[in-house]
């Protein structure tokens, strides 16, 4: 079920009644409801893909048991490495049996050797990679001592499943989520409505602006080998704004609708087009993923290559951005792209700026100062041309798309059809303009106008309802981490 | 809990006119930023002279129903040379859809003898937005629009609908008139559009397109058909000509006929007539005038010779 859909404009308000009215007062039946929801939630699109979600919640719950209950800590670390194995081996079969079976193919072909290797087909289980590592940091956690396993099971297959989040994030941490959902919760007012401001945002960024950006994303990006350069610079700069409005936009909704229902969960997002070198990026952008990976797999590798100095460092921040890049789908593009983005730290791990946390700067006007703006275009703009390997489907397309942009055609006017987006223009500057005047807070509307008399408040609200109807694309269109 | 749920309610209910306040500001702003408010009065299709002009005509011999290629293909001066008294009520990209609408409306009126209506692939295949937008923007607006909006259910008709209902609780289009020329085209009385002579443009590119029924469409198209019946109008259904590329982009024409032939009297015109893109043609769908006189004068000959059509004697146009 996507959010932006009539059917979930449907199953909220029901889930919500249910949830607040009818069992208020009865924990357990709130869990069930939410556990019940969260399965028809995520088996709208195909049923037949729940059981799986159900298996590896079920193991998984025996194993952090099992571990919790083990004596010795050689046992412990063993049913831990099968928890770890059992995880990934979902994640490997499902998500990327048939990427490693062609590329070995293509391997074996290229030094003549005839293979008798056939793809599977396989249903990708959309989320898989979401709830694999939210199982996984839940098992690690408890081997490392610092989560108590889930007596009930309710609760447990609810953090699991927690439809807000199942789809495409945030990244619960057990520590987060679980605790919530085994305490009695209070209906809270403010935090309801704090949530139906960060979905009404969330709306906004995918409605408006991500799925205007995508009509012109989708043209150039599918003929990147007949435009000019100029274009394709357009295009992917489009690009951006596109991942950043359609990703944090779900993530605000998840968020948002977290909180309706009484839960806060982590932030995904803080601002990252305002950042200013690639480390800061990493710091704003899907910082869910950006802790998962550095907790389970950045620190050891740091701590166990510490010896080797910045070497180690640097070989650490390569296999992180490496597997951050794999896990976000089976293809050599994805590969790339984290690779690419290993590379840039090179400079910042040279020059000791890896930990160190900037500050942006603004003058009297409450503009970023011409340091800090030029700092954050060229952050963008190395952004930017990552993601047309992230947006490619296949490497050889993105060479094409680069090299098309680093060509004389750069120099010659990009086609109507991007140019007459007048539009859209408008809309990203008013978009960056609300977002840069509210990026001290979790979401840049949170305290638009709450000075303000209630009822210029909400005609801004309102005015945020008009425009999502003024520009709302008419198919609705998945968000761009389902995929993952 | 109460609160929040007042609050959402109250919220709710100030939604909608807040909304509607802000529909008619958004009215005036350019065009180009407007986006799914669509609000074409006056459009290139002459829609609004059309219905302006249905209210003087009564009773007559022919009426003409279709897309562009119905208001840019039959020459009512033509027909009258004929002896024939008739109206084109075509609308631009209409779809039976719009149709239902525009018959619903005008057809007692009217009161034809005969119908031509112009079909092609498209119209079963296309959404409707384009025409419906066309007929909230040109005509009253009543319970038949509201009907049309929600079996076509785009967002952009909602919009443009309550803003048409807006500008028609203010009678803001009181005073619009609408120019009968403009640099392109000129309205001739009785429905039909004139191009003034210009060179065949093909700057568009032609895919191929597969053939999909959409079912709002078909289901409307059977119900156009059984109110003819009911009301005892003749009718023959006609696939005016197009450009050759323009024919071959629908790969499945013969299947096409087929289906229009099991409806009643149909005729294809892209298989009778000859034409050459150059010299009939001003774009890839569109007859020029040159066009036009070929055409229609075949369409008229073709149905006086299935003796459809009879020449007008005293009492009217003599139906077979």
């Amino acid at each position: 079920m996507l959010f932006n859909s009539i059917a979930f404009a449907i199953f909220l308000p029901i889930v919500f009644f249910f949830y607040w009215i009818v069992f208020q007062h009865n924990l357990r039946w709130q869990n069930t409801l939410l556990l019940i929801a969260s399965y028809v939630f995520y088996a709208w699109v195909n049923w037949k893909i729940l059981s799986l979600l159900i298996v590896t919640t079920l193991v998984f719950y025996g194993l952090g048991l099992a571990i919790y209950n083990a004596a010795g800590t050689k046992k412990k670390n063993r049913l831990n490495t099968l928890g770890i194995l059992f995880g990934l081996g979902v994640l490997l079969y499902f998500k990327y049996a048939n990427f490693f079976i062609t590329a070995f193919k293509d391997l074996f072909e290229q030094i003549g050797l005839q293979t008798n290797l056939h793809t599977f087909s396989i249903i990708v289980p959309i989320g898989i990679s979401f709830y694999t590592f939210r199982l996984l940091s839940y098992l690690i956690d408890i081997n490392r001592g610092k989560q108590e396993p889930a007596q009930d099971i309710v609760a447990f297959s609810a953090y699991v499943a927690f439809f807000p989040s199942i789809l495409a994030g945030p990244i619960d941490r057990p520590q987060l989520l679980l605790p919530q959902l085994q305490t009695k919760r209070i209906f809270d007012y403010n935090l309801a409505i704090d949530g139906c401001k960060q979905i009404l945002w969330g709306l906004f960024k995918k409605a408006v602006i991500a799925d205007n950006c995508a009509v012109v994303t989708n043209f150039v990006f599918d003929n990147s080998a007949n435009l000019s350069g100029s274009t394709l610079l357009l295009g992917a700069i489009f690009f951006s704004f596109q991942m950043y409005a359609d990703f944090s936009g779900y993530s605000d909704m998840a968020i948002g609708i977290a909180k309706l229902l009484g839960f806060r969960i982590t932030q995904n997002f803080n601002y990252p087009l305002f950042a200013q070198n690639i480390a800061d990026f990493w710091r704003r952008w899907h910082i869910s993923l950006t802790s998962w990976l550095t907790d389970y797999v950045f620190m050891p590798l740091n701590i166990k290559w510490r010896d080797w100095g910045k070497k180690g460092l640097l070989s650490a921040i390569m296999i992180d951005f490496i597997i951050c890049g794999l896990w976000h789908g089976a293809n050599w593009t994805f590969v790339l792209w984290g690779f690419y983005h290993g590379l840039l730290f090179i400079p910042i791990i040279l020059s000791d700026k890896m930990f160190k946390k900037t500050k942006i700067e603004t003058c009297k006007w409450g503009f970023p100062t011409l340091k800090t703006l030029c700092r954050m275009i060229f952050t963008f703009f190395l952004v930017t041309f990552g993601l047309i390997f992230f947006n490619s489907e296949s490497i050889s397309s993105a060479w094409t798309f680069v090299s098309g942009i680093f060509s004389s055609s750069l120099f010659i006017i990009p086609s109507r059809k991007v140019l007459s987006s007048l539009t859209l223009c408008v809309l990203i500057c008013v978009f960056m303009f609300i977002e840069w005047s509210g990026r001290n807070n979790q979401y840049a509307i949170e305290f638009l106008g709450l000075r303000w008399k209630k009822f210029f408040r909400w005609a801004v609200y309102m005015f945020i309802i008009f425009s999502i109807f003024m520009f709302v694309k008419t198919k609705e269109t998945p968000f761009i981490y389902f995929q993952f | 809990m109460k609160r929040f749920i007042k609050s959402i309610f109250k919220f709710a209910l100030l939604l909608i006119p807040t909304c509607f306040i802000y529909l008619f500001f958004w009215g005036f702003i350019p065009d180009k930023i407007k986006s799914n408010l669509n609000y074409c009065l006056g459009s290139g299709g002459y829609l609004y002279a059309r219905l302006q002009e249905v209210k003087n005509f009564k009773d007559v011999d022919i009426l003409f129903l279709g897309s562009s290629r119905s208001y840019r293909g039959f020459d009512t001066r033509i027909f009258n040379q004929y002896g024939f008294y008739s109206f084109n009520l075509g609308s631009s990209s209409q779809t039976p859809l719009q149709t239902k609408v525009l018959l619903n409306r005008y057809l007692n009126e009217l009161n034809p003898k005969l119908i031509i209506y112009e079909v092609s692939p498209e119209i079963f295949h296309v959404d409707g937005v384009e025409s419906a937008l066309d007929i909230i923007s040109n005509d009253k607006n009543d319970r038949e629009t509201i009907d049309m909006a929600l079996a076509i259910n785009h967002i952009k008709v909602y919009n443009t609908l309550c803003y048409a209902f807006e500008r028609d609780l203010l009678h803001l289009n009181v005073n619009f008139h609408q120019p009968l020329r403009d640099e392109n085209d000129a309205y001739i009385s009785g429905g039909y559009v004139e191009r003034r002579p210009v060179d065949f443009s093909n700057d568009k590119e032609m895919e191929d397109l597969e053939f999909v029924f959409n079912e709002k469409q078909s289901d409307s198209f059977r119900e156009i058909i059984r109110l003819f019946k009911k009301q005892g109008i003749d009718y023959i259904l006609v696939y005016t000509p197009v450009t050759h590329d323009s024919y071959e982009s629908y790969p499945d024409n013969e299947h096409f006929d087929d289906k229009m032939q099991t409806f009643g009297t149909y005729y294809n015109f892209n298989k009778m007539l000859n034409l050459n893109d150059s010299l009939h043609f001003y774009d890839f769908d569109h007859l020029n005038q040159a066009g036009v006189e070929v055409f229609n004068r075949n369409l008229i000959e073709k149905i006086k010779i299935e003796q459809i059509i009879c020449e007008k004697s005293a009492s009217g146009l003599s139906i077979k």
